[in-house]
């Protein structure tokens, strides 16, 4: 026996289009009445035409009784074999995960939602990206929103400041509460491990998505431009190449979490890369972990 | 003006090098890269005007073992779009 489910929109599944050939119910003008009211329409057990209708658009009991009519009528449904309900019009389900574009509500552009920490005590979720990306290099306020397009996903929690004077940097990291009614996607746990020259890596990032490189260098010190004439100096920092014809990182993939392909272990989160080229740069993982004890994230 | 230690590891080498040339505008990184089987220093410059400057300092550079590479790589940026 086909079984069907309630969906949204145009479900014409079984029954209906089967044994009448009847257009979508959806949209439908069964002399007049409220037709565009209806929202789904499927078969359930028994063949039992199950329709359902939008609370927002059906006020009265009447505009139910009258369409239950015509429609048992029209479609010539033995009695007891149409079911209505009224209920609100379904939304997509939205989740939060690795690799989707975000940022400070007052950035334009994005970065990227490098991954998840859970503090486990508190039951709390966090993003993890970078001061450029989630604090507007130092600009920003704990508490700004953070979004995801038009759509606010948390708040800013904390942030390694960056410092412009001259003095070594080693991470260009925020971390972002989450709203506590979101819904995240968590593939599972990584582990975290100093990276190797020579090992070969990926990430999934906003604009270029997944990316291969190696790693050429574990100490790489580099100078980066943060606008408004500044920039600072970064020590001890990873540099990829790509492995492909494409380039490992874009704009955009700032706050990628880069693991490694051997073991899939968190190895550094991507910040900076030169325009229109294949160096990438990273912070390093265990330093980036360390920043987490210090923040108080695994007491 | 002084002289670079002699039987100094290529990581010992990279941090003296980079204590004095990065704080020349127009060098962009310092770095130990591997070349195929070789580890060499790469001093990164955003254009031609740092070379006689990162020379000047290489001229200081005694322990000769240890190659080095300049190359030319812009100034990197953070990658939000």
């Amino acid at each position: 026996m086909k079984r069907s489910v309630m969906s949204d929109g145009y479900d014409s599944h079984g029954f209906i289009c089967e044994c009448l050939h009847a257009p979508h119910l959806s949209g439908h003008n069964f002399d007049g009445h409220y037709t565009d009211a209806v929202i789904g329409a499927g078969l359930i057990a028994h063949r039992l035409v199950h329709v359902a209708l939008d609370s927002a658009k059906v006020q009265w009991q009447y505009q139910v009784n009258a369409l239950a009519n015509n429609l048992t009528r029209h479609f010539r449904l033995a009695a007891g074999q149409l079911r209505i309900h009224v209920r609100p019009l379904a939304v997509a389900q939205f989740q939060l995960e690795a690799g989707m574009s975000i940022g400070h509500n007052s950035m334009n552009g994005y970065g990227t939602l490098g991954g998840f920490l859970i503090n486990k005590k508190q039951e709390r979720h966090f993003i993890v990206s970078n001061n450029h990306v989630l604090a507007l290099n130092n600009a920003a306020t704990i508490g700004d929103a953070i979004h995801y397009g038009n759509r606010h996903i948390g708040s800013l929690s904390a942030f390694v400041n960056l410092d412009y004077s001259g003095r070594a940097n080693h991470l260009d990291l925020a971390v972002a509460r989450i709203d506590s009614d979101e819904n995240i996607a968590i593939s599972g746990y990584r582990k975290i491990r100093p990276a190797r020259v020579g090992e070969f890596v990926t990430k999934t990032g906003a604009t270029t998505q997944q990316t291969y490189g190696q790693i050429i260098s574990t100490d790489y010190t580099c100078k980066v431009g943060y606008g408004a004439g500044r920039s600072a100096v970064f020590t001890d920092q990873l540099y990829i190449k790509s492995q492909t014809g494409t380039n490992f990182s874009e704009p955009g993939d700032s706050g990628s979490f880069i693991s490694a392909r051997s073991d899939g272990a968190f190895v550094g989160l991507l910040f900076a890369g030169e325009n229109n080229s294949s160096a990438t740069f990273a912070n390093q993982a265990v330093p980036v972990f360390n920043q987490f004890k210090k923040w108080g994230f695994y007491q | 003006m002084g002289v670079l230690s002699m039987n100094i590891s290529i990581e010992s080498a990279k941090k003296e090098l980079e204590g004095k040339v990065i704080s020349i505008p127009s060098v962009t990184g310092i770095g130990i890269v591997t070349k195929g089987d070789t580890s060499v220093i790469e001093i990164a410059i955003s254009d031609e005007s740092g070379r006689e400057l990162v020379n000047e300092f290489l001229d200081e550079y005694t322990y000769k073992d240890h190659p080095v590479d300049i190359i030319i790589r812009g100034l990197a940026s953070p990658l939000n779009s």
